[in-house]
């Protein structure tokens, strides 16, 4: 029962810090969010036009348009969309000269500006861009093929828009193959998943401060001085660390199914997770509880710990996208094994039975850390 | 002003022997950086990284029109703009395009030369692999692009048959001709520079901000401590005048900020290698960014009463502008997202240094006038505020 009390203690403690309403309920929602945001736009290269009207320029941007591979978005000015293309607001700019439909109209040619940095996928666009000038210019060259062997301009321009509709055509079909890497994947989703594992593993770890604290002002120590024994006292701290994370998780999930309709796959096999998970997170806590003495240190490398764990376990970027180098150091995070057990449910309709091995991992890591800590506890406890 | 400097080196002194310092303002952000560019690289957007597309050909035309694609083909290569695989058919194509070895594959179909000469129809198939859309687009343009001179030379042919100036026996001869034809309008390319940070320096940058934010931060938690101990009553009863007393504690925040920045970016560009381009225009934008972020830290501070409320206020102003920046979710530029940012000091620090990184040292003068701008905003009303606050 003692146990129970330290830990409904160090719950509500948690509940009644101002700064909670931030950190735990108001920051993973909005992360969550900005992340989704990241997925809602269209995931094409934008390629900037700078046109003054005329028949040559509409025609481009419309291929442009209707060839599906990029945004197109106009500027009036060269320089302003110059910029965006050096600070990778744009992919690649083109610039239609004003002129071009006159220079065209007297039998000349002409030559349309790409812009483009060297890095990232402007360079390629230009192919995009030679596709729609040499279909915009195909009636062109076919009148003046006919003006050369002494057609009327008029007649001829007038025969090579009727035989463009006739004339037998080299198509280009496309298909897509392969296994999508995402599927079955929401807007909010991935977001969801990865941000829950890292909020759940730092709140924990931001919360040891208040354990510290407690040795500090000495509150351990009294209590050691009731009838209670250490390990009561060891336990109560750990079960009221779990209870913090375990709230910290519920309520991501809770919210994030309600707000974003995020789906969280078998719901066994998720509770499973976050109860293993908030294990995790309460004996990593205590860890930092037990061997930091200072308060605002731990805050400082607990920040760098949670960040820098999520972020090798798959919570920044998801596992699939990492090396394979990268990819084993992620095996030693507890993280990534939340995250792949996450995947499995929501993206493979995974069930309970189908992740024993990643919450028999996430266990033993929370049955090693929670040992560790223990152990350190109780020494610093009957040492004071 | 001797004031203000005792203050500051007191301040200063204090706070090098809480070891924390060194933890928030130097150790975290490297070795948060540290782990972001090995999990990111150069991958965060298109940023940074030469980008080379891999398309397979699967030529089973046998004839001239698959013999000019090709050599298409080999002159992309040349330019370096795609990687090419040559692939033995369509099986082979499908197959490389479903495992994902190439984006994307194109497939020149059996008499397609013979279609293209007879002019009849003909279908090149471009398989793209589901997770490369911009190589499928890119492999799709080629052919396209390849699908149009053909036919524009057929065009032509066809044009002047139907306006009678040539014979129909004469048409395969015009063909030729037909094909031979120059462009009408040619691509002339610009390279642009690239006004951006590359993943490295943008990682240590974004985050030495955000750390800057809890170094800044302390200035005025110091003030709201000593309050609580009763030293700031004695420090008020001594001859000086009262905004001496945060100028002096802001003025060793400045300084630890400025320190550590510095440390940072000479660190970061030793051992990650990260390039932050002219050091003069670095060094004023590292001003910038300090001042601006004390300037708001100490407003901020400014309106809590205890060191605890104001450590948390921070923090949270703190996360939120930083999370704006982009530091912990990098957004997709362009978008309305990218223009919310500009509101957070954090985002002209890191556009500061992206102009930099393909210019001169003046070009990082606009955003080291805003960042001023913040600073001096922020700055005045701050110092209003909390000298306010510091009744005893």
């Amino acid at each position: 029962m003692k146990i129970l009390s330290i830990a409904r203690v160090n719950l509500v403690r948690f509940l009644r810090d101002r700064s909670t309403v931030f950190f735990v309920f108001v920051l993973p929602l909005g992360i969550v969010m900005l992340i989704g945001a990241q997925f809602s736009g269209s995931f094409l290269p934008i390629l900037g036009v700078l046109a003054t009207d005329g028949a040559f320029a509409d025609d481009l941007i419309l291929r442009l348009e209707d060839g599906g591979g990029v945004e197109v978005k106009l500027f009036d000015d060269e320089d302003d969309m110059l910029l965006s293309v050096e600070r990778a607001n744009l992919s690649a700019g083109v610039v239609i000269p004003a002129d071009l439909d006159e220079v065209l109209a007297n039998g000349g040619s002409a030559e349309v500006g790409f812009m483009s940095r060297p890095d990232g996928v402007g360079p390629q666009l230009q192919v995009v861009v030679a596709e729609a000038v040499a279909g915009a210019s195909e009636q062109i060259i076919a009148t003046r093929f006919a003006v050369s062997k002494g057609a009327e301009p008029e007649a001829a321009a007038t025969a090579a828009g009727e035989a463009a509709a006739a004339v037998g055509t080299l198509t280009v079909g496309r298909s897509v193959a392969g296994e999508a890497l995402f599927e079955n994947v929401g807007q909010f989703d991935i977001g969801a998943s990865s941000q829950l594992v890292l909020f759940m593993f730092l709140t924990g770890l931001t919360g040891s401060a208040v354990i510290i604290e407690n040795r500090q002002l000495g509150m351990t120590t009294r209590m050691a001085g009731t009838p209670t024994s250490v390990l009561t006292i060891v336990l109560g701290e750990a079960l009221g660390r779990f209870a913090i994370v375990l709230t910290q998780g519920l309520y991501i999930m809770g919210a994030t199914t309600l707000l974003f309709g995020v789906n969280w796959g078998d719901p066994w096999g998720a509770a499973a997770v976050l109860i293993v998970f908030s294990a995790v997170g309460a004996g990593a806590a205590m860890l930092f509880g037990a061997f930091f003495k200072n308060d605002q240190q731990a805050g400082g490398v607990a920040i760098v710990a949670a960040i820098g764990l999520a972020a090798l376990g798959g919570s920044m970027l998801p596992l699939e996208l990492f090396s394979d180098t990268l990819k084993t150091v992620a095996k030693f995070t507890p993280h990534a094994w939340a995250n792949e057990a996450f995947a499995e449910l929501v993206r493979r309709d995974a069930v309970v039975g189908d992740i024993l091995l990643q919450l028999g991992v996430m266990a033993a890591f929370a049955v090693a850390l929670l040992a560790i800590a223990s152990w350190r506890m109780h020494s610093v406890i009957t040492r004071a | 002003m001797h004031a203000v400097w005792l203050i500051a080196k007191n301040d200063l002194a204090l706070r090098i022997r809480d070891r924390s310092v060194f933890i928030i303002g130097i150790i975290a952000p490297l070795a948060l950086a540290f782990i972001f560019n090995l999990i990111f690289g150069g991958g965060i957007s298109d940023v940074g990284d030469t980008i080379t597309l891999h398309v397979g050909v699967a030529n089973v035309d046998g004839g001239p029109v698959g013999e000019a694609f090709e050599e298409v083909m080999d002159s992309l290569v040349a330019d370096g703009f795609i990687e090419l695989t040559v692939l033995d058919g369509r099986a082979a194509a499908q197959a490389a395009a479903d495992d994902g070895s190439i984006g994307a594959a194109i497939v020149l179909p059996i008499g397609m030369s013979d279609a293209v000469i007879a002019g009849q129809d003909a279908n090149i198939e471009v398989i793209g692999n589901v997770d490369a859309p911009t190589t499928t687009q890119i492999a799709a343009s080629i052919a396209e692009q390849f699908a149009l001179g053909a036919r524009t030379a057929n065009l032509s042919v066809a044009t002047a048959l139907a306006t009678g100036v040539v014979a129909p026996q004469d048409a395969f001869a015009l063909a030729a001709e037909a094909s031979a034809a120059p462009p009408i309008v040619t691509i002339g390319t610009v390279k642009a520079a690239t006004r951006q940070l590359e993943a490295s320096a943008f990682f240590v940058a974004g985050l030495s901000v955000f750390f800057m934010f809890f170094i800044a931060g302390m200035s005025i938690t110091s003030m709201l401590e000593e309050r609580r101990e009763g030293t700031l009553s004695r420090l008020l009863a001594a001859p000086i005048a009262r905004w001496s007393v945060i100028a002096g504690k802001s003025l060793a925040s400045v300084i630890i900020g400025i320190v550590s920045l510095t440390v940072l970016v000479i660190v970061s560009s030793l051992i990650m290698g990260a390039e932050w381009g002219n050091p003069f225009g670095v060094g004023l934008l590292v001003l910038g960014a300090v001042l601006a972020v004390v300037a708001i830290m100490t407003l901020v501070g400014a309106f809590a009463k205890t060191p605890e409320q104001a450590a948390n206020l921070q923090a949270i102003v703190a996360v939120t502008l930083s999370m704006l920046s982009g530091t912990f979710v990098p957004f997709a530029p362009g978008g309305l997202l990218s223009r919310i940012s500009l509101l957070a000091p954090n985002s002209w620090f890191l556009r500061g240094l992206g102009d930099l990184a393909g210019g001169v040292a003046a070009d990082a003068l606009p955003a080291f006038g805003v960042l001023m701008a913040f600073a001096v905003a922020f700055g005045s009303v701050g110092l209003v505020v909390a000298g306010k606050a510091m009744q005893p």
